[in-house]
């Protein structure tokens, strides 16, 4: 078998576009002395640098003690004087978030507000979109770099005023925000970006990960540069570190294709997969579904073996069939001992 | 005699010392004398959500309490109490650590192996 059959074709080809997250993201603003202290025993990943307000955008969650994931986020620094990061999250994690971050806080000396009314979360995302040139010949990389997958493309928050300005371009040299330069890009609707996603195999927010039953290696976000083995305790870390270290991941978020593309996509949502190979034992589950691609939490063993066409997947009660891939940017190791497993043909 | 139930109300449960806190903090105040109290403070983080923080000190700040129990004194803030009272603090000495531990805290649900931070009841 040719290693690159493993891959699919289905990375379709989009031309650079751009997309504001506006309905669908909340922003919160953390700020205060004890900002990097505070969020280090709480968040998964590394936030050292997130008093340096240079530092890159860094994607990381928050877990239950239990170490399943709650919520996750984008953290941006903002320059000033006081240690301050802009949260991008998901906008119905936003009452949970804001209750959670204010239980632990404690003494500590940190301010939580939520901001979304002064600022919209913006993507820039498609064929071109990493290549560090814009349409308007500003530098793209005014823009921060999505921190999970360098095919994402870029994302940042921007000041929404800057939308009934008519000129985005005066009203952003007066910021010391990222510039909205490539306003000269098609616009795509929110469907598009996270059709896209879909693409890659990546879910993001509470709409896409269940808060509270999700477990976080299971979403893939440990190849989404969302946590650190090394940075020492936080809130839900035992879990993590024992399934990194010491266990293996049966099941994962993979993307797949409905057949028949017109599926009813509503009634899928939720539904339990099942593998020819398998009998009634369930494969996975249907968490995602936009047209006729979605994402769903599948064992890797099956999954693989559909992947190989030696295994046909179905939803569970129709006649539906699913045909997942494996997305380019999954590490080899996923797939140890399954028939996608180059080492073990 | 019965109390009152205003004066029940009125009584809130503090912290207590074990024998083995006090002599520790005893000796730990003789050595250095800038230090004078044992603060506990409780933050976010650890493997539970809640961790417990041990440091000397040597200064009641407006809103600590203070238990002093046998010469030993220790202080804990408001905020941080309402997480531990009723708890017992000790001193524990085994083969991977020596340090002073929350034990009993009726206001967890939950720890971490190492005893070093614990869940809320919710």
């Amino acid at each position: 078998m040719q290693l690159a059959s493993r891959f699919s074709s289905h990375a379709a080809h989009l031309p650079a576009q751009l997309s504001c997250l506006r309905d669908t993201r909340g922003v919160l603003r953390l700020s205060g002395a004890d900002l990097v202290h505070f969020l280090q025993g709480l968040v998964t990943n590394d936030v050292h640098g997130v008093s340096n307000s240079i530092a890159p955008a860094v994607y990381t969650a928050i877990l239950s003690p239990q170490g399943r994931y709650l919520h996750d986020m984008f953290l941006h620094s903002q320059p000033g004087d006081v240690p301050t990061a802009l949260a991008d999250v998901d906008q119905q994690a936003v009452p949970d978030l804001l209750r959670l971050l204010r239980r632990y806080k404690l003494r500590a000396k940190v301010d939580i507000a939520d901001v979304s009314s002064e600022y919209d979360v913006w993507v820039r995302f498609g064929d071109a979109s990493t290549s560090g040139t814009a349409a308007t010949g500003r530098p793209a990389a005014s823009w921060p770099y999505d921190p999970r997958l360098a095919a994402l493309g870029q994302r940042a928050i921007l000041p929404s005023e800057q939308l009934s300005s008519s000129d985005p371009a005066a009203a952003s040299s007066t910021l010391s925000m990222p510039s909205r330069s490539q306003t000269s890009l098609p616009r795509a609707d929110v469907h598009a970006y996270r059709r896209w996603r879909i693409m890659h195999g990546i879910a993001e927010g509470d709409t896409e990960i269940p808060s509270g039953k999700a477990v976080p290696l299971e979403y893939n976000l440990d190849g989404l540069n969302a946590i650190s083995f090394t940075k020492g305790c936080y809130v839900g870390q035992e879990l993590i570190a024992r399934t990194h270290y010491r266990g293996v991941v049966r099941k994962r978020l993979m993307p797949f294709r409905l057949q028949p593309r017109e599926a009813g996509v509503g009634e899928l949502v939720g539904q339990p997969i099942l593998a020819e190979s398998s009998g009634t034992r369930t494969t996975g589950k249907v968490e995602v579904l936009d047209g006729d691609i979605g994402m769903g939490v599948l064992r890797l063993q099956q999954a693989a073996a559909a992947v190989a066409g030696k295994d046909v997947l179905r939803v569970a009660g129709s006649g539906v069939q699913l045909t997942p891939w494996i997305p380019r940017w999954w590490p080899p190791e996923w797939l140890e001992g399954t028939s996608a497993d180059a080492d073990g043909q | 005699m019965l109390r009152s139930p205003v004066e029940a109300e009125v009584e809130e449960p503090g912290l207590v010392l074990t024998q083995d806190a006090i002599e520790r903090m005893q000796e730990l105040t003789r050595e250095d004398d800038k230090a004078s109290l044992l603060r506990l403070t409780v933050e976010a983080g650890g493997c539970s959500g809640f961790q417990y923080v041990f440091g000397l000190d040597n200064k009641v700040n407006e809103d600590d309490r203070v238990f002093e129990q046998g010469g030993a004194r220790l202080v804990t803030d408001m905020v941080s109490l309402e997480h531990v009272k009723g708890a017992t603090v000790d001193w524990t000495t085994d083969l991977i650590k020596s340090a002073f531990e929350v034990t009993n805290n009726p206001n967890a649900a939950g720890g971490c192996g190492c005893g070093s931070s614990f869940e809320p009841k919710m």
